[in-house]
């Protein structure tokens, strides 16, 4: 995750309100309306991916690099039909600690 | 040597064999097509977008510049110039700079470990004759993927692949040597600083290989965080944090209990006509 901060505002901040969604996430399954949200948005990202014969070959193609090419025309209905608990899983399985690496970028006046 | 691979990628666009220099702008673009090419960290990709009874331009094209590229030692030289102004382009935006220490810090033995672009000091010393073994020696059939998209006959389509390809002798590639990331045993953190208004973070987690089955749960869970939960980030302590944030789930092809890392690396691509 990526996120530009507003001035002032330290990167303590943001990385705690991170760490408390990320908990939640791991704790709790995201709701219904959360659930269709992020089928919508990767419906959406999966459209742009699929737009016009350059985006359809880019994507073969590292498909292909990568190993399952064949798998892609079910992959999408394989991702919207995960259950609001699969997502928790894979929270409670990935999003951790030691597994993790934060970058901060901090702005400095110029000397 | 770091970014060996992106600097074949310029040297492949200024002829070799049956194409001169300034032949793909007459070839391609004169006929309404686009070309361009990119290098990522599991792939290099070259493409033609051409009208389809063009077909046979873009299949000499490619076939021609995956043996035969000139590496003329004066363009390659020139090309240093050009490859490390690129660089230093992407130094001075945080997001680049942010990505490289991503990468680095998360990716201690794996070659994720650098980005595709490469380090300064070896783009300052690579040599020409380093360059074209590395060309001569992946560049081949048997260690590319050709893909074709679009209205054209299938039948004609195959018989040109053969007549183009077929010529081109395989390559013997090294075997293949797996790197394998060691398990991460602790959260790892890592500051930039630089001159500067606007301050940035980017927090990764490793994640497993693209045929894993969990990716399609990686997937959604992307999509919750990058949805109303990552809008969330917005709000903190009871004013707005970030003016912009995102999630986004890369999976290379290594697998990567050992080798993989919740960012998309970034490819280097070149702005060409």
């Amino acid at each position: 995750m990526s996120a530009t901060l507003i001035p002032g505002v330290r990167h303590g901040a943001v990385e705690r309100k991170l760490e408390a969604i990320v908990e939640k996430l791991r704790d709790a399954p995201p709701t219904v309306k959360e659930m269709e949200r992020a089928r919508e948005l990767v419906r959406a990202w999966n459209r742009y991916e699929e737009d016009g014969v350059t985006a359809q070959g880019f994507m073969i193609g590292q498909l292909e690099v990568l190993g399952s090419r064949e798998a892609f025309p079910h992959f999408i209905d394989r991702v919207v039909s995960v259950s609001p608990e699969d997502v928790r899983k894979a929270a409670e399985a990935y999003l951790v600690d030691r597994a993790r690496t934060t970058v901060r970028y901090l702005s400095e006046a110029p000397a | 040597m770091t970014g060996s691979t992106h600097w074949v990628e310029h040297m492949l666009f200024k002829g070799g064999g049956k194409l001169g220099k300034g032949d793909l702008d007459r070839l391609i673009s004169r006929v309404g097509g686009k070309y361009n090419g990119f290098t990522d960290k599991d792939w290099t990709m070259y493409y033609e977008t051409i009208p389809a009874e063009h077909l046979e331009t873009a299949l000499f094209v490619e076939s021609e510049r995956m043996r035969n590229a000139a590496f003329d030692p004066k363009e390659f030289d020139a090309e240093r110039t050009v490859v490390i102004s690129e660089r230093e382009g992407s130094e001075n935006q945080p997001e680049f700079l942010v990505e490289e220490e991503m990468w680095g810090t998360a990716f201690h033995v794996h070659p994720y470990h650098w980005l595709p672009i490469g380090y300064k000091q070896d783009l300052a010393e690579m040599t020409r004759d380093e360059v074209y073994a590395w060309y001569r020696r992946w560049y081949a059939p048997n260690n590319a993927v050709l893909v074709l998209v679009g209205g054209f006959d299938a039948d004609r389509a195959v018989a040109l692949v053969r007549k183009y390809f077929d010529p081109l002798q395989p390559e013997s590639l090294p075997s293949s040597r797996r790197f394998v990331e060691p398990p991460q045993m602790g959260r790892r953190d890592a500051d930039v600083r630089r001159p500067g208004e606007v301050d940035y973070l980017e927090v990764g987690w490793k994640l497993p290989e693209w045929a894993h089955p969990d990716i399609p749960a990686i997937v959604m869970l992307t999509g919750v965080l990058g949805g109303w939960r990552g809008f969330g980030l917005a709000g903190s302590g009871g004013r707005t944090a970030c003016t912009g944030g995102s999630s986004r789930a890369a999976s290379p092809r290594t697998s990567a209990r050992g080798s993989n890392s919740g960012s998309t690396p970034p490819s280097s691509r070149c702005p060409r006509p």
